[in-house]
């Protein structure tokens, strides 16, 4: 069966670490083959600096921050290699102490009416509880998380639904599948990121797409526009 | 600390600095400060969460204006991964294999016409692409459908992993009775 098709999506691959951002230019990748040279020549820069690089080609944004290596992309066409983008950089940068891995999958819904908005809202969050206690309560934000992950390995998973800031009437829905690739501080390398990413990559985001489609087909009941 | 930053960046560069003019005038400096990470102590849980998922809560306010991503988007329809298997002249055969269904491989003929410029060298025999195709919405809001050939770029294996593959492979071997003990001892 079809999925409803979200108005807006970004999937998103995030390290924390220790990383060098002025390495990270496009010509960095290109020269490592890691996107090709007339990518790098059209790509954009948002800035190259000591503290922080930031620029997209016309697949994927990448950002990098001291502590942060981050891309992502709004096309879902171009999915593998945004995984791949990662693995190659630090296939290359093998050394690159990283300790946490996020894959994050977030989709914006256009509803079909304001009453299954509003219903989305309820079925989640029923308002009984808030009886005299506020006039016209209204569900913001809400987030579950899984905090003992099935497949075994340290991290969780974070789901999170609110009202969507991009359509109207909608609803976004962000999943968070996240990684604790070491705890401690003096980890040396990213074997650990690059093997999760290798073997639990469509798994996990199978998994996100799963429990996005489910949760909006549980809270629309079915009645979504698309 | 962030006009430190800013200037910085802004030197030599009118556009950046025309940028960062306009959002120091946009956005307050806790903001800014928040974006850059300099508003929590390290390692507490509200700050791992949101770091390791600023899609929303973090909006880059300083340059997610120059990327072009948030203004596309493109929805799959159908992902197909395949491996080339015979080059032509204008064309190249492939083995398929449908990402979203248990369909069997499937071969195919491929005008190199699809394949971008900068992919073209990457068509060899045995190398990895991702066809998809769906629909994009474009920065004017125009809706088309779309196909998109992107060939996998990875780094050559490196030695390391080399060696990794090859210990992994001489201890498969010797696991089914291949009598590859001499091979474990090499890729030790």
């Amino acid at each position: 069966m079809r999925q409803p098709t979200p108005d807006r999506y970004t999937r998103s691959i995030v390290l924390l670490g220790d990383f060098n951002p002025k390495i990270y230019q496009p010509a960095w990748f290109a020269a490592e083959n890691l996107i090709g040279k007339q990518e790098a020549e059209g790509a954009k820069i948002g800035v190259i600096h000591p503290d922080v690089s930031i620029f997209s080609v016309d697949w994927a944004r990448i950002e990098i921050l001291r502590e942060r290596f981050l891309v992502e992309t709004t096309q879902q066409l171009i999915d593998k290699p945004l995984r791949d983008l990662v693995l190659g950089t630090f296939s290359i940068l093998r050394h690159t102490p990283i300790r946490v891995l996020g894959i994050n999958t977030s989709m914006h819904f256009r509803v079909a009416s304001d009453e299954i908005y509003h219903n989305a809202g309820h079925r989640l969050a029923p308002k009984d509880i808030w009886e005299g206690v506020l006039d016209s309560p209204g569900l913001t934000r809400i987030m579950m998380r899984e905090s003992v992950r099935k497949d075994g390995k340290r991290g969780y998973i974070d789901v999170r639904i609110e009202p969507s800031a991009e359509v109207m009437p909608g609803l976004f829905i962000t999943v968070n599948d996240h990684y604790d690739c070491d705890a401690s501080q003096e980890v040396i390398g990213c074997d650990k990121v690059l093997t999760i990413l290798k073997d639990d990559w469509e798994v996990a985001t199978a998994r996100a797409e799963e429990i996005i489609y489910t949760l909006l087909k549980r809270v629309t009941s079915g009645d979504c526009s698309k | 600390m962030i006009r430190g930053l800013s200037s910085t960046i802004a030197q030599d560069d009118t556009l950046q600095n025309q940028l960062v003019a306009q959002f120091e005038r946009q956005y307050p400096s806790e903001r800014m400060k928040a974006f850059l990470g300099q508003d929590a102590p390290k390692g507490t849980t509200a700050r791992a969460v949101d770091e390791n998922n600023p899609s929303e809560d973090r909006q880059p306010p300083l340059f997610r204006v120059t990327s072009n991503v948030t203004e596309q988007m493109a929805i799959a329809l159908q992902r197909w991964e395949g491996m080339v298997t015979t080059i032509k002249e204008d064309t190249f055969v492939a083995r398929l294999k449908d990402l979203s269904t248990d369909i069997a491989e499937e071969e195919v003929e491929m005008t190199m016409r699809d394949v971008s410029d900068d992919d073209k060298d990457l068509v060899q025999i045995g190398a990895i692409f991702y066809w998809s195709i769906g629909y994009e919405t474009t920065a004017t809001r125009q809706v088309k459908r779309t196909s998109i050939i992107k060939f996998r770029r990875l780094p050559a294996w490196s030695a390391h992993e080399l060696n990794t593959i090859k210990k992994r492979a001489a201890e498969a071997a010797m696991a089914i009775g291949w009598g590859a003990q001499d091979e474990v001892a090499k890729a030790g």
